[in-house]
């Protein structure tokens, strides 16, 4: 088995320009994911009953649906639902502005919301019922104990699985190359298919991955370094 | 004065408290006596709204509170001149002694911060933790975490302390020192609700002791008539069985 060096360090500085797109299509997901999913975690911690069910099948259906199925799934119902709305409004414009970019961005916003609105309920609930009646008996109000005395216990809990949910984020958005879209993997597949050097533009991909990953790992380490109280800093 | 008239409360099917009256006077320590599932915790938590009782009245020195009405502005009123001391302390645990007594001080009732750390400073060493202001709950002992507790309680200068077996989760060997500094409590005059299983501590500080029974008051009176005198059969049978251990 020949290993070309050469041209694998140029699939993977053409890999690594494609990088803006990777980043745009899993940060976009991973913020509009963090909001979605923060309003679902507190539906599904309200008194309201149809908001706790719709919250929970949400996230129950959503995250028995591989991120590939996903992606199809929205690709092939998208354009034709936006059509009929825009038809259904007399809207001067049709699905054709929506492009592929969009619909990966969409099906994995959908699926970080689901992920994150489960992280954002349990890191909750770890923090303890007592923490919270503790602060009631000092005179605060259900705001005020949520924001001095819950959030700063949740996050830390909170950060490291936001990072590996992120990771798998960015894993998943080299799904994109299904529908088109010019990725990290896709750039360096592109290459490929020219040469038929397959190995060497997947291994250069790879690579690419794991730096990415490895980065945001680091990043959830420091973050979670300062958000952490005595209790984590010793462990 | 503190009093609780008619006050009901259920969970589901399970009648927990049947109609308790309760009247303490102020700087008056008052002991609440029981087997489990008497009612002494979901009393005390019904005073301060951690539970909202289903029926009954609250009063607090001149607020008067229907707890079928009660308003969130009461609720916070009430809160706001009661404190409470938890079995399982639940000191914040992102904070330190010296920031869990502040806590109150600062954010509820908006005191400088300097003052604020200085009295929190007096009460941790009066609880005798003047060495452990900036540790950690999770670096101190139960004991110590309790007494942290019950300075944090202090802090607030509340009308009432409510204490919530504040002793049952430590180690034998630690209740002594939390009963200690509850004791200075009690001598300084602070008016206090206490549910707890310490005869000795209970015969020796209260001036009232009420033994509830099934969701009733059973009986109450002097720790000396309690202890001595009442010939309230549920009472002696439950006497009978602490003794026995």
């Amino acid at each position: 088995m020949s290993f070309d060096f050469i041209f694998f360090v140029e699939t993977f500085k053409v890999g690594l320009s494609y990088l803006p797109t990777t980043l745009y299509i899993s940060l976009l997901p991973l913020c509009l994911g963090l909001v979605i999913g923060t309003l679902i975690a507190v539906a599904r911690m309200s008194k309201c009953k149809p908001l706790i069910y719709i919250s929970k099948y949400f996230v129950v259906i959503v995250r028995g649906i591989p991120p590939i199925l996903m992606l199809l799934l929205f690709f092939l119902t998208m354009t034709k639902i936006f059509d009929a709305i825009a038809t259904g409004l007399h809207l001067p414009f049709n699905s054709s502005i929506i492009s592929a970019k969009t619909v990966v961005i969409c099906a994995l916003t959908v699926i970080a919301s689901a992920n994150f609105a489960e992280t954002i309920r349990t890191s909750f609930k770890s923090v303890g019922h007592g923490q919270m009646e503790a602060a009631y008996t000092i005179g605060m109000v259900r705001g005020m104990a949520i924001r001095r005395i819950i959030i700063p216990q949740a996050l830390p809990v909170a950060i490291p699985i936001i990072s590996n949910t992120f990771i798998s984020l960015v894993k998943s958005s080299s799904l994109a190359y299904l529908l088109t879209v010019i990725d990290v993997l896709n750039g360096c597949k592109i290459q490929a298919d020219v040469s038929y050097k397959f190995l060497e533009a997947y291994v250069a991909a790879a690579v690419i991955y794991y730096i990415i990953c490895f980065l945001i790992e680091q990043m959830a380490r420091v973050l979670t370094k300062k958000v952490s109280y005595y209790k984590y800093k010793s462990a | 004065m503190i009093e609780m008239i008619n006050i009901h409360k259920r969970f589901g099917k399970n009648e927990i408290l049947k109609g308790v009256n309760i009247e303490v006077k102020d700087g008056e320590v008052v002991v609440l006596l029981g087997p489990s599932g008497s009612g002494k915790t979901t009393l005390l938590r019904c005073l301060n709204f951690l539970e909202k009782a289903d029926q009954g009245e609250i009063v607090i020195g001149d607020r008067r509170v229907d707890v079928k009405k009660a308003s969130k502005k009461e609720i916070l009123e009430i809160r706001r001149c009661t404190s409470m001391v938890f079995q399982q302390y639940n000191l914040f645990r992102h904070k330190t002694a010296l920031e869990n007594v502040m806590e109150g001080m600062v954010q509820v009732q908006k005191k400088d911060k300097q003052e604020a750390r200085e009295q929190a400073e007096n009460l941790l060493i009066q609880v005798g933790l003047g060495d452990k202001i900036n540790f950690y709950p999770s670096q101190l002992s139960g004991g110590q975490q309790q007494r942290v507790g019950i300075a944090r309680a202090l802090a607030l200068n509340p009308e009432v302390i409510l204490f919530d077996e504040p002793t049952s989760a430590l180690d034998p060997e630690l209740i002594g020192e939390v009963l200690n500094v509850m004791r200075d409590v009690a001598k300084a005059g602070k008016t206090m609700i206490v549910a707890t299983h310490e005869m000795t501590f209970a015969s020796e500080i209260a001036d009232k002791v009420v033994f509830m029974y099934d969701g009733v008051i059973a009986e109450e009176g002097t720790p000396e008539y309690i202890f001595h005198q009442s010939e309230n059969e549920q009472l002696t049978k439950f006497l009978k069985r602490l003794r026995e251990h």
